[in-house]
């Protein structure tokens, strides 16, 4: 074979594969084509899913059956990555909670367990969010696979309720400062009117040898009325001033096991002073009312809302609003009259008043917020919204009725706790003691006030008006101190601080009590930490002084309880 | 001489009954206006010493009907405010016939002075 016969046939074989090839490519293009249409298609779908994905708000978590990310969205990872990394792979508490082990109010389980949707409300300490999360199960063969987790953060929405409901409360506290100046006068008349008759009548007065003012001179009976009807109104100064703060405290909101029953008389006595005198206020309370669990302020804010609504309510202000509290137990006939009652055992409260009514229209949106038949500028409309709020929160339902022309009732069930406990009953004897007890306060008038009680309870005091004062007590090595009780607004040092140096550097383990006007500004956790075993809020009476006293002592053997002598 | 307290505060009627005493007086107590008007029917008083705000029927419209049926009668009109504060009323009470306006709370000797002014020279 020549070269040119080689060249043709290397040309031959060259032009067949070509064409070969280009014969399979030309019919295998469709083929191909649909396959790479399809990718692409595919490919399209999964950006368009990642992106739609990735622009959700709210954050989304794709998890397996044993709770830990397989996908997370862009929102997901800015709420639960600090630095951005990814989120595949970790388990959901631990990314929510920061545990290595599942949240106690966990609620997976439960989606899993009934397989259908859950939502609930949660407030993650560790990430400082209120989020509103929802679980929904992944299923393939009747099996659950999976969950997708949304969180919608509502921690700004909580945030307004509670300064909404603080700025309710300032509003019903400018409605209450007239009915507490009023009250707050009547004790300081009762108060400065009884000292005075005191000091017109005690002969030791007169030293100028002058005969008292008006009169006979003072019996002993007489000093001892005048002194209870002193104490009787400085307790009622106690009792409202911790009412005013129990209702003012912005963030508490802690329920508590509490009578109702005394805390609505009380309102409804403030009420009486800040009403127009031309409305009948009425209150009915059967004698006998469990606790519920609630928060005192909270009731109030209720009790004051309604019955100024009602005074509103009532033409040219002249009228009855009827106040009552009474126990019930409530069946099937409740659960279908009143919506959302569960069976159960209530104490019920009604405010009824004889006022113009309210028309259906208007009581199907009663409890919308902002809804308000005022006009603009008298008021927000947020108040029975608020108010429906703070009921349910306490587990309870509100009801309204009302016939125009007639008058409107509204009626409140709070679920009723255990039996009412007995009140304890206390006697008047004092226990009294006689070890050595240091008194710290930088009111002299107070620390010689209590010196002297003390002292009459068998104590040797050890009196200090500064810490100073009391530290330089501590410095003399021979002096014997069983207890120490101090003020906390002091000077230079708080009475915390003061705790905290004798419990640390001086007197390890001696017993402290801590006496305090404003609560809120320490807590029992960081008291305690500071060597505090007992925290009495101002005013401190004598008799619970006097028990605490003796609670925090140990025992001594001759130590006999002493009276008050009267 | 016979004074007539009406007050709905248990603790104020009561330091008024008892300055009342001290002064060398016969005391009366009502509750409210109501009653007051009724206790004053049976055994009429010399001088009453009322508070404004009051259930059932209030110091302003007690004042009103003692002027208006007994013009002679002293009245002493004492008050603690509410909800417009004591200021408000007291004139007010003044305007209605009160010889004599104390806010609450008062010097005990000033109130017992007034009142001996009143029965003695007025």
């Amino acid at each position: 074979m020549n070269a040119l016969t080689l060249w043709i046939v290397c040309s031959v074989l060259a032009l067949y594969t070509i064409f070969s090839v280009a014969y399979y490519l030309f019919r295998l293009r469709p083929r191909l084509q649909v396959h790479s249409e399809g990718c692409e298609t595919l490919q399209k779908a999964l950006d368009e899913w990642q992106c739609i994905f990735d622009v959700i708000v709210d954050p989304v978590l794709v998890l397996d059956s044993e709770s830990r990310v397989t996908r997370g969205n862009r929102a997901a990872v800015q709420l639960l990555s600090s630095d951005g990394s990814s989120l595949e792979g970790k388990a959901c508490h631990s990314l929510f909670a920061g545990t290595d082990t599942p949240c106690p109010f966990c609620f997976i389980s439960s989606a899993c367990a009934e397989n259908k949707p859950h939502c609930q409300e949660i407030t993650h300490d560790y990430l400082g969010r209120t989020l509103m999360v929802n679980c929904f199960p992944l299923q393939e063969e009747e099996k659950i696979v999976g969950f997708v987790v949304t969180a919608k953060d509502i921690s700004h929405q909580r945030n307004l309720e509670k300064q909404l409901m603080h700025a309710h409360k300032m509003e019903s506290i400018a409605t209450l400062a007239g009915g507490i100046a009023h009250d707050f006068n009547n004790i300081l008349g009762a108060i400065l009117g009884n000292t005075d008759l005191l000091l017109y009548r005690i002969p030791v007065q007169n030293k100028d040898g002058s005969s008292p003012l008006f009169g006979p001179p003072l019996t002993t009976a007489e000093l001892i009325e005048h002194l209870h009807a002193i104490k009787q109104a400085g307790n009622r100064a106690k009792d409202l001033v911790s009412q005013i703060l129990a209702f003012s405290r912005q963030s508490s909101h802690k329920r508590q096991d509490l009578s109702i029953a005394p805390l609505v008389k009380e309102t409804c006595r403030l009420l009486r002073s800040t009403l127009p005198t031309t409305i009948d206020i009425k209150v009915s309370i059967s004698d006998r009312i469990d606790m519920i669990h609630a928060d005192p302020g909270q009731i109030q804010q209720i009790v004051m809302q309604l019955c100024t609504n009602a005074a509103q309510s009532l033409e040219n202000q002249c009228g009855t609003i009827e106040i009552s509290l009474r126990q019930t137990e409530t069946g099937k006939a409740e659960q279908h009259r009143y919506h959302g009652l569960k069976p159960g055992f209530y104490v019920v409260l009604t405010i009824k008043d004889t006022g113009k009514g309210i028309s259906q229209e208007t009581l199907e949106r009663i409890f919308d917020p902002f809804f308000t038949t005022r006009e603009v500028g008298e008021g927000s409309g947020m108040g029975l919204a608020v108010l429906h709020g703070i009921i349910t929160t306490h587990e309870g339902v509100i009801d309204v009725s009302s016939t125009l022309g007639k008058g409107t009732v509204f009626t409140i069930f709070f679920p009723r706790i255990a039996e009412t406990k007995e009140v304890e009953q206390q006697n008047d004897i004092l226990p009294g003691g006689d070890e050595t007890i240091l008194f710290v306060d930088d009111e002299e008038e107070i620390v010689k006030m209590r010196t002297r009680m003390l002292a009459h309870l068998g104590y040797r005091v050890l009196a200090a008006d500064t810490p100073e004062r009391a530290l330089q007590y501590f410095e003399k090595e021979d002096e014997q101190i069983d207890l120490m009780i101090t003020d906390h607004t002091m000077p230079r040092m708080t009475g915390i601080q003061l705790a905290d140096r004798v419990s640390r550097l001086l007197r390890p383990g001696l017993p402290i009590i801590l006496c305090s006007g404003y609560s809120e500004a320490v807590t029992m956790e960081e008291a305690k930490r500071c060597g505090v075993h007992r925290f009495l809020a101002k005013p401190v009476d004598m008799q619970l002084l006097a028990r605490a006293v003796r609670e925090i002592l140990p025992k001594k053997r001759g130590v006999e309880d002493e009276n008050l002598g009267d | 001489m016979r004074i007539l307290v009406i007050d709905d505060d248990d603790q104020m009627r009561t330091l008024l009954r008892q300055v009342m005493e001290w002064a060398g007086y016969e005391v009366m107590e009502a509750e409210n206006g109501r009653e007051g008007m009724q206790k004053h029917l049976k055994q009429p008083a010399d001088l009453v010493i009322t508070d404004l705000i009051m259930p059932e029927q209030e110091g302003l419209e007690t004042i009103t009907s003692l002027k208006k049926a007994y013009p002679a009668i002293k009245i002493i009109a004492i008050s603690g405010g509410g909800r417009i504060g004591p200021e408000a009323y007291l004139p007010a009470a003044q305007e209605l016939g009160a010889d004599k306006v104390f806010t609450k709370p008062f010097d005990v000797h000033e109130l017992a002075e007034a009142v001996r002014e009143l029965l003695h020279h007025g």
